[in-house]
C-alpha cells in the first residue's frame, strides 16, 4: 500500500511540474541619488510583482526570508554601507540579490587634477571624481570618467596637512562593454623633504576571472604607515589587452572610475 | 514548511488534481500569468521547439506572420535562415543560407503578393525577397547620402514599408540614420543619425509605421540605448519622443490597437538577461509588461521598468498573430527556439 502511496505521490509530481513551470524573480530595483553623498543617502527599492516581497540585509551577506522585509525607503548613514536586496514569492524561485554600496565623504578636497579622460566619456573633468554624485552601474551614465590610456594619473590636494589613513577609488566593471577593472593602483603622498612623491601602497584590482554584467566595485587602498600630508597621487595602470577568454581578446580595455575619497 | 507538512500539501494538492484533471487546464493558483490589466498571457515555452540536428537556431531576430496564417521566423543560422512554422508550431518548411547576419524582417504586402525584406548586418545590405526566397532587389550601403565612405559603416536592422512601397531603412548598428527609398529603391532622404538634438537617434534597432490614426500615417523609431521610440512624420521630420525608461527596447509592432515590444534587457540589470515585453495603448501608455514591473505613472511620468521574472532572457521581436497570440524571438538565449504566449480572457 505505501508503495503504491509513493508512486501515486511521484507520478502526480511529475504532472504537477509539468503543468507549474516555476519561474526565478528578477532582481529588485534600487534607486537612490547617488552612491556617493556628504550627510545621509536614501535607497528605495522597487519591485512590483504582485505576490512577492523584498527583504534586504546591510551586513553584507545575502538575504534570506527571514531578514528584514522592505517596507519603507532606507537612510544610510555610516562610512560604506552595502545593502543587498532580494525578492521571493510562494510561486517563484528566489531573485538574484541586488546590491549597491553608499559611500560617504571623506576629507575635504581643495583640487584635483588628473590624465584627459576620453573626449566620450569626460564627465565634469576631474571634479567628477569628488562631487559626490554618481554609483549608477551603466557604462551611458554621464558620472563616469572612461580612459583608454596605459596609465592614468590623478594628483589630490587637501585643504590641510593631515593624517591620511585611506584612498578609496570606486570603478565601474562591465567587461561586457570592454571595462575592466585597473591591473594596479599605486598611492604616493608627497614629500616635502624629498620634494618629491613617495610609494605607500599599491592595489590590484583585476583578478584575471571573467564576470557577467555591470558592477561598481569599490578598493581600498591603505597608506600602510601614519602620514601626515596634502597632495597625494594616485597613478592606475589599465589592463591593456582584454584577456584571451573575452571575444574582444589583445584590444585595449576601457578603465571607467567615480569617484575618489581620501580618509 | 515542515518536510512532513509540505508532502501532507503536497498529496492534497495532487489528489486534487487527480479528482479533476480538467482543471489543469485553467489557470490554476500555481500558474505563472504574464501581464497587467487587459493584456494577461499564459506562456508556451515548448512551442516552437524543433529537432535541433537538423533545424539549429542561433539567435531567433525576428518573426512576422504571413496571409496564410504562417509564423516565419529569421534567424542568422546558416542553415536554415528562414523557418516557416504553422500557428500549433509545427514546422512547415526552411530556406535560406546566404543569410549570415540575418537581422530584420518586414512583411509587405505589395499588390497582393507578399514579400519579405531582411536586414543582414554582415552583409551590411538589404534584400528584398519572395515568400519562398527568390531575391527580388538587394539594397547596399547608402552612399547617396554622404554619410558612408564604405559598407562596413553601414549595418541595417530594420525595415519598414508604407503604403506607397517606400522602404525605410533603420541603421541601427552603423550610424543611426533611417534612409528612405522608393519602392524600386531609389534613395530619397535621410534622417536620425547621432548627435545630441532630440531628432537624433542612439542604437536605431527598429522602425514601423503607425497606421493607427487614420489618413495620417506617422513613423515609430526605436532609439533604444536611450531607451526611447521617436516619432517622425512620413517625410523625416521629428514629432516626439515617447520615453520608456529602463527599457532597452526593439522594434515597435502595431497590432490593432496597441503597440507591442520585446525588451531586450533592463538598464538597472544589463548584460544579466534581464529582458520582457512591453504592450502600449494607442495614447502610448504602457499598459502591460510581460514578464516586468507592473506599469506605474506618477504625474504623467512613466517611472522607471525592469524585469521581475526571469521568463525571457534577451527578448529580440515579437510577433502578434491573427489570434492575438505572441509569439517572442530572443537574441543571444542559449539557442533557444520561440516562445508563445495566449491571452488569458
Amino acid at each position: 500500500m505505501r508503495k503504491i502511496f509513493f508512486c501515486f505521490l511521484y507520478l502526480s509530481f511529475c504532472s504537477v511540474s509539468f503543468c507549474q513551470q516555476k519561474f526565478q524573480l528578477g532582481r529588485p530595483l534600487m534607486q537612490y541619488r547617488s552612491a556617493f553623498f556628504t550627510d545621509t543617502a536614501l535607497l528605495e527599492i522597487r519591485f512590483e510583482q504582485q505576490g512577492t516581497k523584498i527583504h534586504f540585509t546591510r551586513d553584507g551577506n545575502n538575504p534570506t526570508v527571514n531578514d528584514a522585509p522592505y517596507t519603507k525607503p532606507i537612510v544610510i548613514k555610516d562610512k560604506i554601507t552595502t545593502v543587498k536586496a532580494a525578492a521571493f514569492g510562494a510561486n517563484f524561485l528566489p531573485s538574484d540579490v541586488a546590491a549597491i554600496t553608499f559611500i560617504k565623504d571623506g576629507l575635504t578636497v581643495k583640487a584635483i587634477h588628473s590624465t584627459n579622460p576620453d573626449d566620450r566619456y569626460g564627465g565634469n573633468g576631474a571634479n567628477a571624481l569628488i562631487d559626490n554624485s554618481g554609483g549608477f552601474a551603466e557604462s551611458s551614465a554621464k558620472t563616469w570618467l572612461g580612459f583608454k590610456n596605459d596609465t592614468v594619473a590623478i594628483e589630490i590636494e587637501l585643504k590641510n596637512i593631515v593624517p591620511v589613513k585611506q584612498v578609496l577609488l570606486n570603478f565601474l566593471r562591465d567587461e561586457g562593454s570592454w571595462i575592466f577593472l585597473p591591473e594596479a593602483i599605486n598611492v604616493y603622498a608627497y614629500d616635502y623633504k624629498k620634494k618629491q612623491y613617495s610609494f605607500l601602497n599599491n592595489d590590484l584590482p583585476f583578478n584575471g576571472k571573467a564576470s557577467s554584467g555591470s558592477s561598481n566595485v569599490y578598493r581600498i587602498i591603505s597608506t600602510g604607515k601614519k602620514i601626515k600630508t596634502d597632495k597625494l597621487l594616485v597613478q592606475i595602470i589599465t589592463l591593456k589587452k582584454i584577456p584571451e577568454w573575452h571575444e574582444a581578446n589583445g584590444n585595449h580595455t576601457w578603465m571607467f572610475i567615480d569617484e575618489l575619497k581620501v580618509y | 514548511m515542515q518536510r512532513r507538512n509540505f508532502i501532507k500539501q503536497s498529496s492534497i494538492a495532487a489528489a486534487a488534481l487527480a479528482v479533476t484533471p480538467s482543471l489543469r487546464a485553467f489557470a490554476g493558483p500555481q500558474e505563472t500569468i504574464l501581464g497587467h490589466n487587459n493584456k494577461r498571457y499564459r506562456i508556451d515555452t515548448n512551442w516552437g521547439k524543433l529537432d535541433f540536428s537538423r533545424y539549429p537556431v542561433k539567435d531567433c531576430h525576428e518573426m512576422v506572420q504571413d496571409g496564410k496564417g504562417r509564423i516565419i521566423l529569421l534567424t542568422n543560422e546558416t542553415q536554415n535562415n528562414v523557418i516557416i512554422y504553422d500557428r500549433s508550431g509545427k514546422l512547415i518548411t526552411t530556406w535560406g543560407n546566404e543569410y549570415p547576419g540575418a537581422h530584420g524582417l518586414t512583411l509587405f504586402n505589395e499588390n497582393g503578393q507578399e514579400v519579405l525584406f531582411i536586414c543582414d548586418n554582415s552583409r551590411h545590405q538589404v534584400i528584398k525577397t519572395t515568400l519562398e526566397g527568390r531575391v527580388l532587389l538587394t539594397l547596399d550601403y547608402p552612399k547617396e547620402t554622404g554619410q558612408y565612405t564604405k559598407a562596413d559603416e553601414y549595418v541595417p536592422t530594420e525595415t519598414a514599408i508604407a503604403a506607397n512601397g517606400d522602404i525605410y531603412v533603420a541603421d541601427g548598428y552603423g550610424k543611426d540614420f533611417v534612409i528612405q527609398y522608393d519602392y524600386l529603391g531609389n534613395y530619397i532622404r535621410h534622417f536620425g543619425g547621432r548627435g545630441d538634438m532630440d531628432e537624433n537617434l542612439l542604437n536605431a534597432h527598429g522602425v514601423c509605421i503607425d497606421n493607427r490614426n487614420a489618413g495620417k500615417p506617422q513613423l515609430i523609431v526605436t532609439s533604444r540605448q536611450q531607451n526611447a521610440f521617436k516619432r517622425y512624420t512620413m517625410e523625416g521630420k521629428y514629432i516626439d519622443t515617447i520615453p520608456l525608461p529602463g527599457a532597452w527596447v526593439c522594434r515597435p509592432v502595431i497590432n490593432g490597437d496597441h503597440l507591442y515590444a520585446a525588451v531586450l534587457q533592463s538598464s538597472s540589470n544589463l548584460w544579466k538577461e534581464s529582458g520582457f515585453v512591453i504592450i502600449m495603448d494607442k495614447d502610448f501608455k504602457v499598459v502591460s509588461n510581460l514578464a516586468g514591473s507592473e506599469p506605474v505613472y506618477n504625474n504623467g511620468k512613466l517611472a522607471e521598468m525592469y524585469q521581475t521574472i526571469k521568463t525571457f532572457q534577451y527578448p529580440h521581436d515579437v510577433c502578434i498573430d491573427d489570434e492575438e497570440n505572441i509569439y517572442v524571438a530572443q537574441w543571444n538565449s542559449g539557442h533557444v527556439y520561440p516562445y508563445k504566449l495566449q491571452p488569458v480572457v
